[in-house]
């Protein structure tokens, strides 16, 4: 999926583009391709985990419309977590198998939650 | 106690002797342990404080919001057997106390008074009850912990055993028991906090001990810990079940503390 962001750059952000010669595009990119469920809890402890850290610190204190629907995204979340650590505590060969197996729970959730909202 | 409860009571307790077949023992929880050693904090000090911040005038006035309030709360919350009629520390000099008892509540309505002040004007009052009254469950004011420490029970603490008929020790436990890092971080995340007085006087008291010098080697595993718990936050978003959260942070406490006392 494309989206044509129109987003403003910081001074800050720019000027560490500019220094570091960082295409900024490319790391808005790399940054939005490692915000993943799957992906993190599949590697919690990955040197790659800081986008997904980013998006779940934004996400955990709730907005009161998070917090409506929690009891929708509840037994997803669960499912989700029991998967994924089921296969970690088996330890690090897991870890694709761990991310398959979350990405599918994630799907059914965008369904449900999708439909849920149309009603 | 009658003979028949008495002696089951010493048949059970075989390991103790004679003298303190009433004695409840002491345990600290590892929880407790894990809670201490978190935040520096010596047993001892915490329990003690714990001890000095119970206030007779606390359990008859309930307008304060400190640390008195929740030390006096954690022991009224105990789900105590009922006493019946007065307590036996009281009986002799009965009418006396309950004249004292109503002064104290006449005090504690006194207008344009903080409440801080009422609570100290009290003092002289409270320790007329003490002297009135004739210890029952706080015969020794002096409580051993462990073989290094003892507690002192101050004079409102002992008036509110003797009040409720309760060993010193079942409060002490009890305070204990309710504290808990991994069960209130668990709670918080998923917006289920229960009323704990324990645990908020427990967050109290790290403001008021001495902190425990630790050795340069606790630096980094504590700075350790602290990555690890901020990310443990947040991680755990998806986990909505109170146990399995509880779980989770238990691990990491368990893990820091071993840490801790492993690098003495």
């Amino acid at each position: 999926m494309n989206l044509n962001l129109k987003i403003s750059l910081p001074e800050d952000f720019s000027m560490l583009c500019d220094l570091f010669q960082v295409d900024a595009e490319m790391i808005i990119q790399k940054f939005v391709n490692r915000v993943s469920f799957p992906f993190y809890y599949s590697r919690p402890d990955g040197n790659e985990r800081w986008a997904t850290l980013f998006f779940l610190n934004e996400i955990i204190e709730g907005s009161p419309q998070i917090q409506a629907e929690l009891p929708l995204h509840e037994p997803f979340m669960d499912a989700l977590a029991e998967v994924v650590f089921k296969y970690l505590d088996g330890g690090n060969k897991n870890v694709e198998k761990a991310e398959i197996a979350g990405r599918k729970i994630m799907k059914k959730w965008h369904k449900q939650i999708l439909a849920e909202r149309k009603k | 106690m009658n003979t028949v409860a008495g002696m089951k009571k010493f048949l059970n307790n075989h390991n103790t002797s004679f003298m303190k077949k009433d004695k409840p023992k002491l345990t600290i929880p590892l929880e407790f342990k894990i809670a201490c050693a978190t935040y520096h904090l010596a047993i001892p000090e915490v329990l003690q404080l714990f001890i000095d911040h119970v206030s007779f005038y606390d359990s008859l006035s309930h307008k304060s919001n400190d640390c008195y309030r929740f030390a006096t709360n954690t022991l009224l919350s105990h789900p105590h057997p009922p006493v019946e009629g007065i307590s036996p520390a009281f009986q002799t000099n009965r009418d006396a106390i309950i004249k004292y008892v109503r002064e104290i509540v006449h005090m504690s309505v006194r207008p344009r008074t903080a409440e801080f002040k009422r609570r100290k004007m009290c003092i002289p009052i409270v320790k007329k009850i003490f002297n009135l009254m004739e210890p029952k469950v706080t015969r020794s004011r002096t409580l051993q912990l462990d073989e290094a420490n003892t507690l002192q029970l101050g004079i409102d603490f002992s008036i509110m055993c003797e009040t409720h008929n309760c060993q010193p020790e079942v409060y002490l436990q009890y305070f204990m028991d309710q504290v808990s890092l991994p069960e209130t971080h668990a709670r918080i995340g998923l917006h289920q906090q229960l009323e704990n007085h324990a645990m908020a006087f427990f967050y109290q008291a790290i403001t008021k001990s001495n902190a425990l010098l630790s050795p340069p080697s606790h630096k980094a595993l504590q700075i350790e810990f602290i990555d690890q718990i901020q990310e443990l936050h947040l991680r755990l978003f998806i986990v909505r079940s109170l146990e399995k959260r509880r779980e989770k942070y238990y691990e990491l406490y368990d893990n820091y503390y071993h840490k801790l006392i492993q690098s003495v």
